[in-house]
C-alpha cells in the first residue's frame, strides 16, 4: 500500500500524467464562445427590420446587417468598404455637414431626416462609438425608412388641396358643359362654328375627368365595378389620347384581340390607366425624338391579349422611348415620384393606376431596356369574382 | 520501475546566443515582450543587449524588475497586473533563478485567474501560458528548463513550490557569455546549487537513465571547473563548462526532481533571505550523510565521476569519499561548513522539520525520514557536526 501511495506520488510528481497545457485546446474553446457570441449578435441585428450600418472613423462602412443589405440592394460584400457618403446619397465627397463628424467631436447622439438615394426618406439617427481608450472609433447609424409616412402626408395635404381645387371647378365646367352640350343640339353639323363647340364640349368633359381622378385620387373615391368590354374601354381611352399622340407626329399603333372575355370592373378607372399609359409612352417618345432629332420615328403601341392560360386580360402599351434606368424601376410606382420635368408629371398618373389595377385584382407589369423602350402592361384577371364586394371595392393608393 | 517522463523546452545554447532573444519571441508569435530581468543583470548592460534584440526583431517591450532576490507573492500578482495592463504576449526572463521564477509566476497568473498560493503543489495550473522564453545568467537554478517555480509566502513565511509541466518554458537560450560577468560570491554559490541539483537528481528515487546521464556529467563538469571559474571571472572556459554543467544539472533535476536537501532548503529560505544555492551547499552534505546507505552504489559513481582516486577503495569507501569531495569543494569556494554562520535561530528547527515533510522534494528522497530524522539533521547541519548518523 505504502509502495502504491509512493509510486503514485512520484508519477504525479514526475508530471507522468500531466502536459504542458495546449493553447490549441483553450484556443478553439475561446473560438467557439466567440462564434456563439457573434452569431447571437448576428441573429439580433438580423431581426432588426430597420438599417443599422456601422462606419470607421475614414467614413468607410464596416458592418451591415440584413435589412440594410435589403435596402441598397447590394451585397454585402459591396458595402463593406465603400463610403456611407456614397452609399447613403451617391455622393463622391464627404456630406457638408456631416453628421459622423458632429457625433464624433460632440461624443453625444444625433439625429438626422434626408431623403437619400432611391428617393428614400431615412430618419437616421448616429451613435458614436469610442474604444477602450476614449479615442473615436466610429458611428453606428440606425436609419428608419420613412417614405411612406412623410408621402402619406404630403399625400394628404396634395388631397385635401385638390378636393378643394376640384370642387370649385366642377361649377364652371357643369355650365361649360351643359351649355355647350345644349348649343350643339341645336346647331346644324354645317355651322362652321359646330366643330369649334364640339371640342369645347369635348375638353370639357375631359376637364370634369381630370376633376373626377383627382377626387378619386384625394378621396379614395369608390369604383363602381360593371361589366366591360376590354376593348371599348381601349377605343374610348384611345380617342382622349390619340389626338395628342398623332399631334406629336408619333405613329400610332393599334391591335386589338377580338375575343377579350367580358370582364366586371371600373370602365372609367380602366379607361385613365390606359390614358395615361397612353401620355406616358407619348412623352417617352417625344423626349427620344427631342434628343436625336435625326432618330428612327416614333411609335407608340396600344394592344390587348389573353394570356396562354386564359386567367389574365392583358393590355400592352409599348413605346420605342428611351426606356428606364433601373435606378428608377423600383420608384416609378411611388407617389410623386417623376423623372419627367416639372410642370409636366405630377408623379401621380402611375402610382393612381396601379391603384386602380391592383383595386381590380390586377398589377401592372413593367418591361424596358435602355436605348429600345418599355412596355408597360395592365394585367386584369378574368376570373373576376373574388375583388368584387357589395359592386364596389375601395381603391388604394401605393 | 517506475513510468516515467523526460522533458525538456528548445534549448540553444552557445557563445553569443543571446542575439536569438528577439527572433525567438517573434517566431513564437508575440509582438510585445514582458522583459524580467535581474537587477544584476541590469547593471551588466545584457538587458540592454537582449533590447537591442527585441528591436531588430520590431518587438515591444515593458521592461520589470520590481521583484526581491527571492520573488514574493504580492510582488508576482502585481507583475501579471502589469503583464496584462501593458498588452504583453511573452514573457523574457533574463537574470538568476528569482528572475526565472518571478517571469514563471508571472506567466502563470496572467492567464489563470486567482492568487499565486493557488497554483501551489503539483499540476495546479490549468490554463496554458503565454510563450516563456528564459536566458539564464547564473549557472545553477536549472530554473530555464525546469518545471518548477519557488515563489515565498509573504504572510506564512515559507516558500512555495509550484510544479507544472506547463511552467517548462518554451525556449532556454544559454549564452556562457552572460554566465562571466558575475561576481565570484555568485558564481559560487549557484555552481554549489547546480551540484545539488545535479546529486538530488541523481539520488532521486524517479532518477532514470536519461536523468542520470545529465547529472553525471554535470556532477563532472561541476567538480573540475567551480574552484577555477570562482577563482578568475576571466577563465572562459570554466564559464563555458559551467554553463553546460548548470542546463545539465537542471535538465536532470527538472526530469528526476529532488531529495530532502531542498525540502530542508526551502524551509530555511523562507525564513532567511539567503541565495538558495548557499543553504543547499551547506546542507548537502549532511543530507548525503543521512541517505548514503540507499544508495551506495551512485554514491561510488559520484566519486568516480568527480575525479576521486578510488583504485584500492571499497564501495563503501568511495561512497564516503564522495561526501567528503562535495564538503571539500564547498569549502573551497567560501561556503560556510555549518548553518550557524548563516545565522539559524536553534529555536526554528522542528518547525522547519515538520514543514519540510510536505516539501515536495522531499518525495524522491531515496531515504525514508521522519520529522526526528530530520531535526537531527538540521541540528548536525547547525553545529557543523559531521558525526556518522
Amino acid at each position: 500500500m505504502v509502495m502504491q501511495n509512493k509510486k503514485e506520488l512520484i508519477e504525479k510528481l514526475t508530471g507522468v500524467h500531466s502536459s504542458k497545457k495546449s493553447y490549441y485546446v483553450a484556443l478553439k474553446e475561446k473560438i467557439n464562445e466567440l462564434l456563439q457570441i457573434k452569431r447571437e449578435w448576428e441573429v439580433t441585428f438580423s431581426a432588426v427590420t430597420d438599417l443599422l450600418v456601422f462606419i470607421n472613423s475614414d467614413y468607410e462602412i464596416q458592418r451591415v446587417n440584413k435589412a440594410a443589405v435589403d435596402f441598397f440592394t447590394t451585397p454585402e460584400s459591396d458595402l463593406l468598404g465603400s463610403k456611407c457618403y456614397k452609399l447613403f446619397y451617391g455622393r463622391e465627397e464627404k456630406c457638408s455637414p456631416c453628421i459622423g463628424d458632429q457625433v464624433l467631436n460632440t461624443q453625444k447622439t444625433s439625429y438626422l431626416q434626408s431623403r437619400t438615394r432611391y428617393n428614400r426618406v431615412l430618419d437616421i439617427f448616429a451613435y458614436p462609438a469610442f474604444t477602450e481608450q476614449n479615442k473615436p472609433y466610429g458611428v453606428t447609424y440606425y436609419a428608419k425608412d420613412v417614405t411612406r409616412l412623410i408621402d402619406s402626408i404630403k399625400l394628404a395635404s396634395m388631397g385635401e388641396m385638390s378636393a378643394g381645387v376640384a370642387h370649385e371647378l366642377n361649377s364652371p365646367l357643369t355650365a361649360i358643359v351643359g351649355n355647350s352640350q345644349l348649343l350643339l343640339r341645336e346647331a346644324s353639323p354645317d355651322n362652321p362654328h359646330y366643330q369649334l363647340i364640339k371640342d369645347i364640349h369635348t375638353s370639357g368633359i375631359r376637364c370634369q375627368r381630370i376633376i373626377k381622378n383627382l377626387m378619386t385620387f384625394s378621396r379614395q373615391d369608390e369604383f363602381t365595378f360593371e361589366k366591360i368590354d376590354l376593348n371599348t374601354i381601349v377605343k374610348s381611352g384611345l380617342e382622349l389620347a390619340a389626338y395628342q399622340i398623332e399631334k406629336s407626329k408619333i405613329d400610332l399603333v393599334v391591335d386589338l384581340y377580338e375575343n377579350v372575355p367580358a370582364l366586371s370592373g371600373s370602365g372609367n378607372g380602366l379607361e385613365q390607366i390606359i390614358v395615361n399609359l397612353l401620355l406616358n409612352a407619348k412623352d417617352a417618345v417625344e423626349e427620344k425624338m427631342q434628343t436625336e432629332k435625326n432618330g428612327e420615328k416614333g411609335i407608340v403601341t396600344i394592344k390587348t391579349r389573353i394570356h396562354p392560360d386564359n386567367e389574365f386580360a392583358i393590355v400592352d402599351v409599348s413605346d420605342n422611348g428611351h426606356g428606364i434606368e433601373q435606378e428608377h424601376v423600383s420608384q416609378i410606382f411611388n407617389p410623386f415620384y417623376t423623372t419627367k420635368s416639372s410642370g409636366k408629371g405630377t408623379g401621380l398618373g402611375l402610382s393612381v393606376s396601379l391603384g386602380i389595377a391592383q383595386a381590380h385584382g390586377g398589377f401592372i407589369d413593367l418591361d424596358t431596356t435602355v436605348g429600345e423602350g418599355s412596355t408597360f402592361s395592365l394585367i386584369l384577371p378574368l376570373d373576376q369574382e373574388a375583388p368584387v364586394k357589395n359592386g364596389t371595392m375601395k381603391m388604394q393608393c401605393d | 520501475m517506475y513510468i516515467s517522463k523526460f522533458v525538456t523546452p528548445e534549448i540553444i545554447y552557445g557563445t553569443g546566443s543571446l542575439s536569438q532573444a528577439g527572433e525567438c519571441c517573434s517566431r513564437l508569435g508575440s509582438s510585445r515582450v514582458f522583459l524580467v530581468a535581474d537587477p544584476g543583470v541590469l547593471i551588466c548592460g545584457w538587458v540592454e543587449k537582449a533590447i537591442f534584440f527585441l528591436n531588430e526583431a520590431n518587438l515591444e517591450y515593458r521592461l520589470w524588475t520590481d521583484f526581491s532576490a527571492n520573488p514574493r507573492d504580492y510582488e508576482v500578482e502585481e507583475g501579471a497586473i502589469l503583464f496584462n495592463d501593458c498588452g504583453c504576449d511573452a514573457v523574457l526572463a533574463i537574470g538568476g533563478g528569482s528572475a526565472v521564477d518571478a517571469a514563471k509566476a508571472v506567466a502563470t497568473l496572467s492567464t489563470n485567474r486567482g492568487k499565486i498560493h493557488d497554483f501551489e503543489g503539483i499540476d495546479m495550473i490549468k490554463e496554458p501560458l503565454p510563450p516563456l522564453i528564459v536566458i539564464p545568467s547564473t549557472a545553477g537554478s536549472g530554473a530555464e528548463v525546469s518545471q518548477f517555480a519557488i515563489i515565498s509566502d509573504s504572510k506564512r513565511k515559507i516558500k512555495m513550490t509550484i510544479i507544472s509541466k506547463s511552467l517548462v518554458p518554451d525556449i532556454a537560450i544559454t549564452d556562457p557569455l552572460i554566465l562571466s560577468t558575475v561576481n565570484s560570491k555568485v558564481t559560487a554559490h549557484t555552481g554549489m546549487e547546480a551540484l545539488s541539483h545535479a546529486i538530488e537528481a541523481y539520488l532521486s528515487l524517479a532518477a532514470t537513465d536519461m536523468t542520470d546521464i545529465h547529472a553525471l556529467h554535470a556532477i563532472k563538469l561541476i567538480s573540475a571547473n567551480l574552484r577555477s571559474s570562482v577563482a578568475s571571472q576571466v577563465d572562459e572556459a570554466a564559464k563555458i563548462a559551467m554553463s553546460k554543467a548548470s542546463l545539465h544539472a537542471g535538465i536532470a533535476f527538472s526530469n528526476a526532481v529532488l531529495g530532502l536537501t531542498h525540502a530542508m532548503t526551502h524551509q530555511v529560505g523562507g525564513l532567511l533571505d539567503l541565495p538558495i544555492g548557499t543553504i543547499n551547499a551547506v546542507l548537502l552534505p549532511y543530507v548525503m550523510r543521512f541517505n548514503l546507505i540507499a544508495c551506495v552504489d551512485k554514491y561510488a559513481s559520484i566519486a568516480e565521476v568527480m575525479g576521486a582516486q578510488t583504485d584500492n577503495m571499497s564501495t563503501r569507501e568511495k561512497a564516503e569519499e564522495a561526501i567528503n569531495m562535495v564538503r571539500e569543494l564547498a569549502r573551497d569556494v567560501g561556503i560556510p561548513s555549518g548553518l550557524a554562520e548563516l545565522g539559524l535561530p536553534e529555536d526554528s528547527i522542528p518547525n522547519l522539520s515538520r514543514n519540510a515533510i510536505n516539501d515536495a522534494c522531499f518525495i524522491t528522497n531515496p531515504r525514508d525520514a521522519d520529522e526526528d530524522d530530520i531535526i537531527n539533521i538540521f541540528r548536525s547541519a547547525l553545529e557543523a557536526k559531521d558525526g556518522e548518523q
